[in-house]
């Protein structure tokens, strides 16, 4: 909506308007009131149902400002209005009749006085939204439970919440033609740099879509290179984790209807750590950190280096070994190659319904995953049991990488690596890992390198936060990432 | 703000050379350097090396802009060989990677297939300047260790045959061949000769505002230097002053000895070999990826297609009707190092000339 009918003076030209756009929407109430002494001010209250409480209770402020207009002159009204003398907050007079409904449809209500040119937005409860609750897909054992929700505001002030400085900024943005759905960025002015901010608005601005309902299409839509199955913005549904990476320099954009967060930028060491990794003591996070990573690795390339092995170098293996590979796969009519793909899509096919599955009956994926698949398909000899092992390592791998978008990406090439162990052997897992590499060295999240801070070294201005591949302890870690303002680097001394 | 101004650092350059020549070393190249002479040759040719880089280091100006301080036709001369040592050499190392994975690797795929899959990995990989460094620089950190702490153990496992090799029995009954030294120290310059290469590809790397002296590729020659050498002193170990003559490769002979601590591995060759191999695919695609490079730097805009479809066809077809890849040590050592070190001196001329006319 781009034209500024002004809101005028007579109410019914207001009325006929707002009613010939709201025609057929039965949800949307256009409420004729009556104002002041004897009922002498004409006004119209335009809202959503169910976002604005009962409009006649007194103890609702809504219910106290009708009532107390009640008894005034229509001189007294219109000052009342104008003035917002009971302090509504959120009052906002707005100019045009299109400002007025993007708030009505925002949740708010929206009153038109007759013989007052403004429209007044008050602001209430809002559309029904979920309670802030636990995260089900970041789950930790240390540190705040608490997940964001539908709501970009609850959303926002539990960011807040954790940061409680002005120096925080909260910008809003909309997107959707249709959906007009409010986005948030959020960021500490003084550490992020400009330029990222303005090529985040940027990207947001270009394109025009009709709705945006969720954070994951803004992510597809503005990340650079939209080919790869990297996931170049960081998601989480945690808010303790959004606010760490605003005090990193990060910007954290926020949708509405949409319990994910995006990071930006982001880097592949993000999709690595988890927020405990700053809770713990060193040691801890250092070996938890080491063995995410060896899973990661395990995660997309055993199946593959298992094909290749017995397929091709057996005399890497010693004899005790082969002779027990060779036992286990007597009887099994299929090739090696084959009966891991079944397996790994047979893993597939369970974690797919297992996600699908009503509540109630997810625990019996488990026993039809384990009992059927696993066990009876080696029992009528269809698999053998070291490739049951393998692939049930390579899925457990898979589950350690925090980041379920990261996962999804390892999942997808390990299909290809599992292709080029059986069929060419370490040759081909070698090519495979040189093409691996090549992409993630070719990947930039706003022109940070996407292997920062493996390769940190070299860019200007890049001091080492010591919290790589293992974290240096607590009072060690003084700088920031990259992502922050070269003058804002340091982040811990000493008084 | 980042890394937006297309250069690469001295670090990353470091690492694509170390990367790119390691493989090719290691597997083919240091079993001419076998014995005592062959150290000699190694140690004394990589100061050479160094030495001459530092010369390439201050030619850098030129070849920002080869044309405009060379003219047209000296440009696109010099350009013309090193595009054609560059053809040369892929052709060279596809024909030799096709051979060694049917070897080694993947029995029962014909040699073509190989080379062609290697062909396309290699062209598969980072086209962007700045890509290719980060690609380097991550994998070099791994195939050191990696590759170190294999050689490491190589050399701990042989360390009784090192003793009775290298004691004085064995000097006092061969002598030093000093003749075959300088053959060695020639044939390393001629090997090392890539590093002419230098002087197009500096203008893409940034000083480091830190160090006060300008960088160059001293660092990473004397490595490579160390890893031929502990890669030489294992193969006369093993196999004498002969590794020469062995048709396959020495080097993997000697690591398919090698036991890692627990038995949990029978062999470790393969290890070894996955590392070297990584190595290779990264010289090809350096090669593809430079061969592209140097025409754009004569404003001539190629690709990396056209490389790659001559480095296959030498390395397979061409091999296979007139093998001429036996002559490539030989072109290396009387055609291209005598050029270039000409080139050398041309590009030293051409500085002069400019700084004569400002």
């Amino acid at each position: 909506m781009t034209d500024g009918t002004p809101v005028t003076k007579n109410l019914e030209e207001n009325e006929v308007w707002f009613r010939s756009r709201c025609e057929g929407c039965s949800d949307i109430k256009l409420q004729p009131m009556r104002l002041g002494k004897d009922g002498s001010v004409s006004a119209l209250a335009i809202y959503v149902e169910n976002t604005v409480p009962n409009l006649i209770l007194e103890e609702s402020v809504l219910g106290r400002m009708f009532i107390d207009m009640a008894g005034k002159d229509p001189k007294e009204v219109y000052q009342a209005v104008e003035a917002n003398s009971l302090g509504l907050s959120e009052a906002q007079p707005l100019q045009t009749r299109e400002e007025g409904m993007n708030a009505m449809l925002a949740g708010n209500l929206l009153l038109l006085v007759e013989g007052y040119d403004k429209g007044l937005k008050i602001g209430s409860k809002g559309y029904p939204a979920r309670s802030v609750d636990n995260t089900d897909t970041e789950k930790v054992l240390r540190g705040s439970n608490e997940g964001f929700t539908e709501s970009v505001k609850t959303n926002t002030a539990l960011i807040r919440k954790r940061i409680r400085s002005t120096d925080m900024k909260v910008e809003e943005l909309t997107a959707g033609v249709r959906s007009n759905t409010r986005l948030v960025l959020v960021y500490m002015k003084e550490l992020v740099y400009p330029e990222v901010l303005e090529q985040i608005r940027r990207g947001i601005d270009q394109f025009v879509i009709d709705g945006v309902l969720d954070s994951g299409i803004i992510e597809q839509l503005t990340e650079e290179d939209w080919v790869s199955p990297f996931p170049q913005f960081q998601t989480t549904e945690r808010p303790d984790l959004a606010a760490m990476e605003v005090l990193d320099g990060r910007v954290v954009l926020l949708c509405d209807n949409s319990p994910v967060a995006l990071l930006l930028p982001s880097v592949f060491q993000d999709f690595m750590n988890v927020t405990e990794d700053r809770y713990n003591r060193f040691e801890i996070a250092s070996f938890e950190r080491v063995i995410r990573y060896a899973a990661m690795i395990f995660s997309f390339l055993l199946s593959g280096t298992y094909l290749a092995v017995i397929g091709f170098h057996t005399m890497i293996l010693p004899t005790n070994l082969i002779l027990s590979f060779a036992e286990s796969r007597q009887g099994v009519p299929f090739p090696s190659l084959l009966e891991v793909l079944f397996m790994e899509l047979a893993f597939e096919l369970i974690r797919e319904a297992g996600i699908r599955m009503p509540g109630a009956l997810s625990g019996t994926i488990g026993i039809v995953g384990g009992l059927i698949i696993g066990d009876a398909a080696v029992s009528a000899n269809l698999v053998s049991p070291m490739a049951v092992v393998i692939v049930a390592l390579s899925a457990l791998s898979s589950f350690a990488i925090p980041n379920e978008e990261c996962t999804s990406a390892f999942r997808l090439i390990k299909y290809g690596f599992i292709l080029l162990g059986g069929l060419l052997g370490m040759y081909g897992i070698v090519l495979g890992l040189y093409l691996l590499l090549g992409h993630l060295a070719r990947l930039t999240s706003f022109k940070i390198p996407y292997l920062m801070p493996f390769i940190g070294k070299d860019i200007a201005g890049y001091q080492d936060e010591r919290d790589l591949l293992v974290r240096a302890p607590m009072r060690k870690m003084r700088y920031r990432p990259i992502y922050t303002r070269r003058s804002q680097r340091v982040r811990l001394r000493e008084k | 703000m980042f890394a937006e101004n297309n250069r690469i650092s001295w670090s990353q350059m470091h690492c694509q050379c170390l990367l790119a020549a390691l493989g090719m070393g290691l597997i083919w190249g240091i079993p001419e350097f076998t014995g005592r002479e062959g150290a000699v040759g190694i140690l004394i040719g990589g100061i050479l090396l160094v030495l001459w880089s530092g010369i390439l280091r201050r030619q850098m100006t030129v070849f920002r802009d080869p044309i405009r301080y060379l003219g047209k036709v000296p440009a696109w001369l010099i350009a013309g060989i090193w595009e054609s040592y560059l053809v040369l050499t892929g052709g060279w190392l596809v024909g030799k990677v096709g051979h060694l994975a049917g070897e080694y690797l993947v029995s029962g795929v014909p040699e073509t297939l190989l080379s062609l899959i290697f062909v396309l990995a290699a062209l598969g990989g980072s086209h962007h300047v700045q890509a290719r460094g980060r690609l380097a620089q991550i994998s070099w950190g791994v195939a050191a260790w990696l590759g170190g702490i294999l050689l490491l153990l190589a050399a701990v496992q042989n360390s009784p045959s090192l003793e009775m090799v290298w004691g004085d029995q064995h000097l006092e009954t061969t002598g030093f061949d000093w003749k075959r030294s300088v053959k060695s120290i020639g044939k390393y310059v001629a090997y090392g000769s890539g590093i002419g290469l230098m002087t197009w590809l500096t203008v893409q790397v940034r000083d480091s505002k830190e160090k006060r002296k300008k960088e160059g590729l001293a660092p990473a020659i004397g490595q490579l230097s160390l890893w031929f050498l502990t890669g030489a002193v294992l193969l006369t170990v093993n196999f004498g002053t002969d590794a020469t003559t062995m048709n396959t490769c020495p080097i993997l002979e000697v690591m398919a000895g090698v036991e890692l601590p627990g038995g949990f591995l029978r062999r470790v060759d393969l290890i070894f070999l996955s590392i070297l191999l990584f190595s290779l695919v990264f010289l090809l695609g350096s090669i593809f990826f430079y061969s592209s490079y140097v025409a754009d730097r004569i404003h001539i805009s190629i690709g990396r297609l056209p490389s790659a479809i001559l480095c296959f066809l030498l390395g397979t077809t061409a091999q296979e009707q007139w093998n001429w890849s036996r002559q490539y040590p030989k072109m290396l050592s009387r055609v291209y190092l005598p050029v270039c070190l000409m080139m050398t001196v041309c590009a030293a001329w051409a500085r002069r000339k400019s700084y004569g006319k400002r």
